[in-house]
């Protein structure tokens, strides 16, 4: 005989080792699931999908989509929430029931450098929570770590890093890409005088964000005695 | 006096939007020149305690300066201004709130 005779007890065993396997497959998540498969089978490609995986699996993308829909809601409440409707409803911070820029000014936490209005650490410390659209379902955009060194040839002591991050917590890549700065290194020629005219960082910074004589909050050097 | 400094200025522009004050303050110009009611000062640290620089650039208001003309059929109609300050979002424009951004002399 090539095949030898099951014995009773043999069958058992092997129904006991299907039913175990089984039991394991439906048990675990479906990305274990498939490693498990793809391990028995000799990890030979993943296995077609299988009826019940497929199932599974379409419950499990409909679950995260309910989960994303849910925390989508909850972020709407939450912002719809802080939206000052009216100014009967509370301010979403103290500062806000500020009735001139002195007195806001004066909650507002200040440059080391120079004193000034630090706008970015009143972000940082939660200070002021600015709304990031008009629509009370905007959402706050990621911030954009690349930094940018400038080092002027004539003497490296005025070396600047520009810093996306804390300028892209305020505004968003259109607003100064690229009517302001050319997104390209090399393209900008960015001076003293050319920010002097109100082109460049000069767009900004002045008018509205911090002051041109604050030099040392860009020409980090010259603060910390050297390059 | 730099305020009374810069509204001389800003009436010798012929822009319609002038940059003025180191906290962002911008003092419109009326087309011909008119000071009354006084011409709207609008205060930039008040939305930015508010607001993210993206709420409202560039798509209520470009960032270019002198680029914005606001007229107060623009406001009543949900444009500039108006986007916000209806009465829903922000406090609405009324005969009782002019000097808000038209500041009495």
């Amino acid at each position: 005989m090539l095949r030898p005779i099951a014995t009773p007890g043999v069958i058992v065993m092997r129904w006991a080792a299907c039913t175990a396997l089984a039991a394991a497959l439906a048990g675990c998540s479906a990305p274990s699931r498939k490693k498990l498969v793809n391990a028995l089978f000799d990890g030979a490609g993943a296995p077609p999908p299988t009826r019940r995986l497929r199932r599974d699996l379409l419950q499990e993308i409909d679950g995260l989509k309910r989960q994303v829909a849910e925390q989508e809601a909850v972020t709407a409440a939450a912002s719809s929430a802080q939206a000052p409707a009216s100014e009967e409803t509370a301010p979403a911070r103290p500062i806000e029931a500020a009735k001139t820029w002195d007195e806001a000014a004066g909650a507002l936490p200040k440059s080391a450098d120079d004193g000034s209005v630090d706008w970015d650490a009143a972000l940082e410390q939660g200070v002021i929570a600015p709304q990031p659209g008009v629509a009370p379902s905007a959402a706050v955009q990621a911030t954009f770590p690349l930094d940018i060194e400038m080092v002027p040839e004539s003497d490296p002591t005025y070396r600047v890093v520009f810093q996306h991050a804390p300028h892209t917590a305020w505004l968003s890549c259109a607003n100064c890409h690229p009517a302001v700065f050319e997104p390209k290194r090399g393209a900008n020629a960015v001076s003293m005088e050319s920010i002097g005219q109100g082109r460049h960082c000069g767009t900004c910074h002045g008018p509205v964000a911090f002051s041109q004589d604050s030099c040392v909050r860009c020409h980090r050097a010259l603060s910390e005695g050297g390059p | 006096m730099i305020r009374r400094l810069a509204v001389i200025v800003c009436l010798l522009c012929s822009a319609a939007a002038v940059v003025v004050a180191a906290d962002g303050d911008v003092t419109f110009t009326r087309d011909g020149g008119g000071t009354d009611p006084a011409p709207a000062v609008f205060p930039h640290w008040s939305h930015r305690i508010r607001f993210r620089c993206y709420a409202c650039h560039d798509q209520v208001f470009p960032m270019a300066r002198n680029a914005t003309r606001v007229t107060m059929d623009d406001i009543a109609a949900g444009k500039a201004c108006g986007t916000c300050h209806n009465g829903r979002r922000a406090w609405a424009v009324t005969f009782e709130t002019c000097n808000r951004c038209h500041p009495a002399r």
